[in-house]
This record gives structure tokens, sequence and C-alpha cells, in this order.
């Protein structure tokens, strides 16, 4: 009965924040005639690959009520990194992989601050995001790498399969991977139990620091991948690419029905909450609205979908 | 609730399908820029001008803020593009990324004006520059002669608060006026650059500067935001201060000439000198005015060979009066500035 309820629950949220994405989605085409086109749509979607890739990982990582800070740091090495190695004369698919592995690392250094050693994760993450972004400025020199670049260094974040964007199906298929991570293994499940309760989960046998180091490691390297697609996007390597996208990440999470307290949440909403993001900052400035006008926007409808969706599920319960 | 729930989603796909129905199809010329950055005073001041200047072209202007952001002014070049206008004004963060995007842009038949940026390699398209490096060096060697004056038997220890990862401002500002100082100072002690294009950075690092060397004597932040920061922090340990224009213990100076730092100029107790003016209404227009000849088809989408160069020059408390200052606010600016009412002169 109790598990009928939540699965109801969990659905009506799933319900409600397609709603808000399609009611959001319905206004802007009013709007704006060129909104609803496979090219714009298209073009939002690629704008949030990397918010859905390094997303996918943070969502189990708040479920199980843990936060990261770092990953738009990460990001920022990952890139600048990815764009070195490659003028370096290293193999694009090897320096992709050199950049996840320098993710691992960053992962693994926050996971045995945060983990291991006890220290809270808002203040571990904190330092290693301003760690992980000096070391991005001092290798770059304040510099953009981009001289040696050849064309090809742009098709992991520009090119096409077919019509599809190749970044698209890269997030897609990390999507999915996490979406089955998060309702099929036992990672995903061990996530909610943590968050949910970690002495609870500690007694029933789960490795919580096992798992919290995992988790972790799992961001990193996903952030750095996403670091690295978005610098191949850019066509450059820069230090200050991915400022504040640790917010952009978290406010999809959180748009996404995922709980600050973590032992809710899920990867479907996470996406739903990231589209949100996207489309209203593509339809707002399809519509020619002020910057300054588009962060009010942003501010109401995150504070309105998290009520809305507050209120729901008070009613539900 | 299930039937709240089912209104919702009924209404959004209404309307999704009444907005297909009802689009109407827009017939006004559309350009859309993407600017470096709103939060800046000339930025802020160029989108105004270039807006008045398209509402009196009957041209329906899309103005994106870059937000100093690579990957911003990616995305807002795509929704542009998107958008199908007929042209687009762009000022690069990061002359690379932005690159990448010209080429798009211009795959998809939209002519691009760059400003500031020149076309670096086989993507190439026209720009309007801005003549700052010349009138940096002037600017430099204006404070250098009247420090000399000012101070016969001291050498000049400068300070730049400057961002040397935005390699076209550092260059054509910071460097130049450095250059412009050396000619009067060949042997100035250079104590220390950095800092970024933000007021409370500027401010941190002018004061951190004064605590290693109290002795600092000419500050240049290359933008209104560094230069206003630099003087904040000097006015608050005391110091910028100037007698009926003579200056005290430092000179500050500065580039785009934005109202603040006019009135810090204009008034005769601060150590602000000089400011190496922008011009955003003539500026603005020249943007406006390539994109038409390039949407009307007097000039190609690649032509790189006819850029137009806007030159900027030195306002300064030593050659300009109030009057001819308050003009050149009006003409360029379009702002009604009473400089003696605001200062209490």
């Amino acid at each position: 009965m109790k598990r009928a309820a939540k699965i109801d629950r969990s659905n009506y949220q799933k319900l409600v924040i397609v709603g808000v994405l399609l009611l959001i989605m319905a206004v802007l085409t009013i709007l704006s005639r060129d909104f609803l086109t496979i090219t714009n749509v298209t073009n939002v979607f690629r704008q949030v690959s990397t918010t859905v890739i390094a997303g996918s990982a943070v969502t189990l990582l708040m479920i199980s009520g843990n936060f990261d800070l770092s990953i738009g740091s990460i990001m920022a090495i990952s890139g600048t990194m990815h764009a070195l190695m490659v003028v370096w004369g290293v193999p694009i698919p090897l320096a992709l992989a050199l950049c996840v592995l320098i993710g691992v690392v960053v992962g693994l250094v926050n996971g045995a601050l945060v983990v291991l050693l006890d220290v809270p994760s808002f203040i571990a993450t904190l330092g290693t995001m301003y760690a992980v972004r000096g070391a991005a400025w001092v290798i770059t020199g304040g510099n953009s790498i981009s001289r040696g670049l050849s064309k090809s260094y742009t098709v992991l974040g520009r090119g096409y399969i077919g019509p599809v964007p190749i970044s698209i199906l890269i997030t897609l298929v990390i999507f999915a991977v996490f979406y089955f991570i998060q309702r099929k293994t036992l990672l995903g499940k061990y996530a909610y139990a943590i968050g949910g309760n970690r002495r609870t989960a500690l007694l029933s046998g789960i490795s919580v620091k096992k798992v919290g180091v995992t988790l972790y490691v799992l961001v990193g390297a996903l952030s750095a991948f996403a670091g690295a697609m978005l610098s191949s996007r850019l066509g450059t390597g820069n230090a200050s690419v991915g400022s504040g996208f640790e917010f952009d990440v978290v406010v999809a999470v959180i748009l996404g029905g995922t709980s600050l307290d973590g032992g809710e949440g899920s990867v479907f909403g996470m996406l739903i909450g990231a589209l949100i993001v996207g489309f209203i900052a593509n339809g707002l400035n399809l519509l020619g609205v002020h910057s300054f006008y588009q962060d009010i926007v942003k501010g109401v409808v995150l504070v309105g979908a998290v009520f809305l969706d507050r209120f729901l599920k008070k009613r539900i319960n | 609730m299930k039937r709240l729930l089912v209104l919702l989603l009924a209404v959004a796909m209404c309307a999704a399908m009444l907005g297909c129905a009802t689009a109407e199809e827009g017939k006004k010329l559309v350009i859309g820029e993407v600017f470096w950055g709103l939060h800046d005073s000339y930025q802020h001041a160029h989108q105004v001008q270039t807006q008045k200047y398209c509402d009196e072209l009957g041209i329906e202007f899309i103005p994106i803020d870059g937000q100093m952001s690579a990957e911003v002014q990616t995305a807002g070049m795509e929704d542009l593009i998107a958008r199908k206008v007929d042209g687009i004004i762009c000022q690069a963060y990061d002359q690379a990324s932005m690159e990448l995007s010209i080429e798009m842009a211009q795959e998809a038949g939209i002519p691009v004006v760059s400003f500031v940026n020149v076309a670096s390699g086989d993507i190439l398209y026209p720009s309007v520059e801005i003549s700052e490096e010349e009138g940096a060096i002037q600017m430099g060697k204006l404070v250098g002669e009247h420090f000399k004056e000012a101070f016969p038997d001291t050498n000049v220890k400068l300070v730049t608060i400057s961002d040397p990862s935005v390699e076209w401002a550092h260059n054509q500002r910071t460097l130049a006026f450095v250059k412009g100082l050396e000619e009067v100072f060949p042997d100035l002690e250079y104590v220390f650059n950095g800092g970024e294009s933000n007021r409370e950075v500027a401010y941190s690092v002018t004061d951190d500067v004064l605590q290693k060397d109290p002795g600092c004597n000419v500050f240049f932040g290359y933008d209104a935001e560094n230069g206003m920061g630099a003087i904040a922090a000097l006015e608050a340990a005391g110091r910028g201060e100037a007698e009926d224009y003579a200056v005290k213990t430092e000179f500050v100076a500065s580039v785009d000439g934005s109202t603040e730092e006019i009135l810090k100029i204009m008034d005769p107790s601060s150590s602000y000198v000089a400011t190496l003016a922008l011009r955003p209404s003539v500026t603005a227009r020249a943007c406006v005015d390539m994109m038409l000849k390039l949407i009307n088809g007097e000039m190609d989408m690649h032509d790189n060979t006819q850029n137009a160069k806007i030159p900027s020059y030195v306002i300064n408390c030593w050659d300009m009066s109030i009057d001819d200052t308050e003009a050149f606010l009006k003409d360029e600016w379009e702002m009604d500035l009473d400089i003696r009412a605001e200062l209490g002169l």
C-alpha cells in the first residue's frame, strides 16, 4: 500500500514538471514563431547537454545526501587540458580519456575528503572548486588555447551523425545509463537508502563509504567529459569556462524534484529540469528580453516550480 | 488532483497548437547583437544607442547579453541563427569560439559584423574596430608628462588593473598605455598587474598593492569597472585626492569614458585624471550601417578589407573644460548631465 502511494507520488511529481515544461513551451511557441522549430529545439538540447551529462551523476550524488560544488572547475581544467593535449599532438580519443581520468582523480579527492575524512561536502568541494579552477588558470596562463587545434577537434561538440548532433546522442546514452543505474542497480538503490537515512543504511550492511566515493568519482568523470565536450563545441580551451555551471546543474536537479536533504529525486526529473531552464533562456533570447529581466524570470520560475511541486505533494500526502 | 494535472497538460497542448496556428509572419528587418557583457557601462550605452538607431530605422533589434562567457555567447549566436535574423552583430569574449559561431551563421546565410575583433584566420567577416591603441599610447604619454610636471624628482611606480586573458583589451589598452608612459619614463617601475573586469576585485587588488607598496603612484584600469574600483580603494585609504586638479599622491586613469569616470575626472578634488573615451553612439551606428550594407548586398559578408575604424580619444582634466565634456556626453552617450550640479561646484 505504502509502495503504491510512493509510486503514485513520484509519478505525480514527474507529471507536474513535465506539465510545467509543456506549459513553458506552449507560451513561448505562442510568443515566438521561431521557437518550436527543429533547429531551435536541437539547439536547446545541445545547449543543455553538458548540464544533463554532469547532472546525471550529480542527481545520484544529491539523492545520497551529498553535494559537489567543484563540477564547473572540473569542466574548466578538463576543457583546457583537452585542448592543450590535442595541441601537443595527443590523439583526440586518448586526450578525452586522459581528461576523464583527471575528473576521476578530482572525484577521488572529493570523495576522500567528504566520505573518509568527514569534511562537510559543501566545504570540501568549495575548496576543490577554487583549487582546480586556479590550476586551470595556471595551466593556460590566462590565455585561450585555440591555435593548433584542427577542425576535427570540434567534431565531438559540433559534429552530426545524420541529422542528429553527436553531443545530443552522447547525452542521451549517458542519461539512459544513469536512468538504468538509478532504477535497476544496487548503486542507485543504495544512494536512496543512504540519502533517506544514513545510519539505517549503514546498519543494513551498505558500504556507505564505498558508495559515497563511487558517486563522487562518477561526478568527476562526467563533469570532465562534459568539459572536454564543451571545449570541443567552443573550439577553444579556456579556464573561465564553466563558471557558475555548478548552479545550473543544481537548479536543474532541484527543479527535477531532488531534495536537498537527499533520499528523493530522479535522473528523469533532472532532464526535465534542465530542459525547463534551457527553454526559458532560449525563448527569452528569441523574444529579445534583456538579460537583466531574464534573471528575474528564471528566479520566479524556479521558485514557482518548486512551490507547485511542494503544494501538490502536500495535497497527495 | 488528477483533474488538475490533466487540465495543465491540456492547456499546454492547446496553447502549443494555437501558437503554431497563429504565429504571424513578420516582415520587419531583424538584427540581433551578442554583447560582450551588458553589466559594463559602455556595453550598456552601446546597446541603448543601437536600440535607438534601430528604432529610428524601423528595424527590430534583439540584444543578447554575452555575460563575459564563451558558452553563453555561443548559445546566444545559436539562438539568433535559429531565429533566422537578417544579420548579427557580435563582440567576442573568446575569439576562437566566436569565429566558429560566425561560420555557422554565414553557412545559414546570415551576415555577421564583428565589433572590435578582426578576422584572425580562415573565417572571414567584416569588423567595426575601435582604434584604441593610439589613444591609449597618447593617454599614457599625457599622464607621464603631467606626472613629471607634478613630481619632477619621482619615478613612476605603475599598477595596472587588467586581465591579460582578455587579450585585445590588455594589449590595446593596458600595454599601449604603458608604452606611452614609457616614452616619458623609460625606467618606470612596473609594480603589479592583475584583476578582472570587476569593481570589487579591482578594489581588493588596489588595497593589496597599497599594502605591498604604498609608493605606487600611477594606477591604470583597463575599463571603467577597474578604474572606479581602484579610485574607491585609494579614497578609502585617504588618498586619491587633488587640489584644483593638482594631484597630491597618485594619478588614476582608465578606459571607457563612462559617466562615473568623467565625473571623477572633472572633480577638481580627485586624482582621477583621464579616461580613453569610447564613443557608443558613433560605434553603434557604424555597426548597424555596416550590417545594412551587408544585407543590401553592397558588401560581401566575407569581406574583411573594408573594416570601419572608430577613433576614441582622451578625456582629461587638463585640456578639457566641463562644458566640452558635457557636449561630448550629449553627443555620444545621449546624456544631459549637469556636471557642476552633480559635483556641487
